[in-house]
């Protein structure tokens, strides 16, 4: 393959793609799905995304265990492109700084860009104002901060949240321990046909008496899409609110939150090629206006007093501390990267490679594969959890790495109830991202079948 | 095995595990354990004075004064076996001793395959059986549905099976560290099984001293916690 790396324009982010993207969720996009064997959509001449976009990658050239590293654990975390590296090292190089409440130069400098970061964050998922983007630790302590602060405050006795035994333990964990300190009630969707949550049953779920509906947009582990914008269509008629876990969706497509009309959602920077440290919570202004502070100590304050403090407003108000700057401005830099290439344009060269994966994976003897099977009307993400009879998936994972250097993840893939509905207590799951190719997934099956057949010849 | 100072070599350690307890097997009326499908390997003893004897792996039972197995300390154990994967370069090699030794591990009665012999902390199911015996030593069993986990069970029971309790009790996660398979670095990790089985063992054996003896060992292990969703209360792992 002629190796020319493309330099792929950096549009400023006040030109995301979202602008293009239809009204109706762009996940259900009608159109011919060809699941030929070679992968023939987005590629610039005769490379690949993959190819493309590979050389910005500095950690996937390399050896681990005497193999090349085949990365393909992009569920668990992401790698970073050179210039979210760059940005991080200028931060601390050229302008490190506290934020909001200097006066010098550098202070200024860095609460621009920290803010500037907000901004791309907002503008990346089609929020109306940055003052919606609340920067957290992660996915996971902004749906803790939904939970303590919507939650405690809003919760009574009776009331109801609906969920899915899919969710993941972040999205499941901090409503259970809500739930207890307010006498709520959670109720979980099954899976229902296709091993993916019953929508049906979900929509009779919702109730007057439901509050809240927390799901994914995007399953970690069966590699589904939830119909969101239809899920909060029905929450909104019986005044519930809803709470869209897109951890594994903002990464990987174009997510608009104007156009779903979620009231919450959360994702995390290092899913996204941003570094770890730094996730934000979308929330309407009305609703975080209304809610009170999660975490306290500076820079959530208005006034301090000795025997009360009045608070700021959103964002700061759930922004206690110093925040992680240099992470927020890397998570920036992240979101201008993925806007260069298009989330348009990662996600249908996912989608080949997500079918491509599948079929693969199909021909493994003895495997099962969770999840909906792909169709015209049915899309997987690019991640498969799978198990193969008689062989533990962390044996798998092992021998894969040690003999082949490949990295799956091996494990509940922090979703318990999932499992254990589905009857396993561990899954092996491969999760690809755009700087992935056709010849990792290549390297994978035939490692995958090497793996197999040592572990047979053990029997 | 009549020498008192012979040093068996772990890879051939298979005839440790073909002595019968009969108080440790109340149900089973077997009269031999399943041996592992090495053809027609010999299984050496070497000795200190280049004494050797070789045990031949047929499918006979072969019966061991229960004294004599127990010579070697849990820490020369420890030793031999760090040595014997130290020997093994090749990441892959070791993964693959593991598979062996998996093979070698006696078979788990059914009965004990439940939620309290579940080692916690685990990503693969382990189950452990822990017992003091009739002379006062630490017994133990092991299963897991990963044959990678089997292995670690199988070392960790071969050298600590039929020890005292005291010695038992007194083995350190980092005195293994140097037998990390598969689970790279030395950080406590979900995926250290070997780690997490260890402290099973250690943990169990003491509770079973207290419980026994109603005396503590000499050496007490840091308690480690574990949150329960049980409103707030903490279990000990």
């Amino acid at each position: 393959m002629d190796g020319v790396v493309v330099k792929l324009p950096s549009f400023p982010f006040l030109n995301p793609t979202i602008s293009s993207s239809s009204p109706s969720s762009p996940t259900f996009r009608l159109g011919f799905r060809r699941f030929s064997a070679t992968l023939s959509a987005v590629k610039e001449g005769s490379v690949s995304l993959g190819h493309l976009t590979r050389p910005h990658f500095p950690i996937l050239h390399q050896e681990v265990n005497g193999s090349k590293l085949v990365y393909l654990d992009n569920a668990a975390t992401s790698q970073k492109p050179t210039a979210v590296l760059k940005a991080l090292h200028k931060y601390y190089e050229a302008y490190n700084s506290n934020v909001h409440r200097g006066i010098h130069y550098l202070s200024a400098k860095a609460t621009d860009e920290y803010e500037l970061a907000r901004k791309k964050v907002a503008a990346f998922i089609n929020a109306s104002d940055s003052a919606e983007i609340v920067f957290t630790r992660n996915a996971t302590e902004a749906i803790n901060l939904v939970a303590y602060s919507w939650g405690l405050s809003n919760l009574k006795p009776g009331d109801e949240i609906v969920l899915t035994i899919a969710e993941h333990h972040s999205a499941i964990v901090p409503w259970q321990i809500v739930a207890q300190k307010t006498g709520a009630v959670l109720k979980f969707v099954s899976l229902g046909e296709n091993e993916v949550p019953d929508v049906e049953k979900l929509r009779e779920m919702i109730s007057t008496r439901t509050e809240l509906v927390v799901v994914h947009h995007v399953s970690n582990v069966l590699g589904s899409v939830l119909p969101i914008e239809d899920i909060v269509i029905w929450a909104h008629e019986v005044g519930a609110k809803v709470l869209v876990d897109a951890c594994q969706s903002v990464p990987h497509m174009v997510v608009d939150v104007r156009g779903l009309d979620a009231d919450f959602l959360v994702a995390s920077s290092h899913k996204m090629c941003g570094p770890t440290g730094i996730g934000f919570l979308f929330g309407k202004s009305n609703l975080l206006s209304a809610m009170p502070p999660f975490l306290g100590g500076g820079e959530m304050i208005s006034d301090v007093f000795l025997d009360h403090s009045t608070y700021a407003e959103p964002p700061s108000r759930f922004e206690a501390g110093t925040p992680a700057i240099g992470e927020a401005i890397g998570l920036g830099a992240a979101i201008e990267y993925l806007s260069g290439i298009g989330m348009q344009k990662i996600h249908d060269y996912e989608m080949e490679l997500a079918n491509y994966l599948y079929e693969k994976l199909c021909s493994v003897p003895n495997i099962r594969i969770y999840g909906p099977k792909p169709s015209d009307s049915i899309h997987r993400a690019a991640l498969c959890s799978f198990n193969v009879e008689n062989i533990h998936p962390t044996d798998l994972a092992t021998f894969l790495d040690q003999q082949h250097g490949v990295a799956i993840r091996s494990g509940h893939h922090c979703a318990q109830p999932l499992h254990r509905h589905l009857g396993v207590s561990a899954s092996a799951r491969a999760s690809l991202y755009f700087y992935n190719t056709e010849e990792d997934v290549d390297d994978f099956i035939r490692s995958l079948n090497d793996t197999v057949s040592f572990f047979n010849s053990f029997k | 095995m009549t020498s008192s100072s012979i040093r068996t070599t772990p890879g051939y350690i298979s005839s440790c595990y073909c002595f019968r307890d009969k108080d440790f097997f109340p149900s089973s009326n077997k009269s031999q354990l399943k041996f592992p499908r090495l053809n027609k390997s010999k299984f050496l003893c070497v000795s200190g004075s280049d004494k050797k004897f070789a045990v031949s792996s047929c499918s006979t039972a072969i019966e061991i004064p229960l004294e004599t197995t127990y010579r070697l300390g849990v820490s020369d154990k420890i030793q031999l076996l760090i040595s014997e994967f130290k020997s093994l370069t090749e990441p892959i090699d070791r993964v693959k001793r593991l598979l062996r030794y998996a093979e070698m591990l006696a078979p788990f009665d059914e009965l004990a395959r439940v939620p309290e012999n579940r080692v916690k902390g685990c990503t693969t199911q382990v189950w452990l059986d822990a017992r003091i015996d009739k002379n006062g030593k630490a017994r133990f069993r092991a299963d897991s549905d990963s044959e990678i986990t089997k292995g670690f069970c199988s070392c960790l029971i071969w050298m600590m099976d039929g020890a005292d309790p005291d010695e038992v009790v007194g083995v350190r996660a980092e005195d293994l560290v140097e037998l990390n398979v598969g689970a790279h670095g030395k950080a406590k990790s979900r995926v250290n099984t070997w780690q997490n089985v260890l402290i099973s063992m250690r943990d169990r054996t003491e509770a079973l001293m207290v419980e026994r003896e109603g005396k503590l060992p000499q050496l007490r292990p840091f308690p480690s916690f574990l949150v329960s969703s049980n409103h707030g209360s903490y279990t000990r792992v």
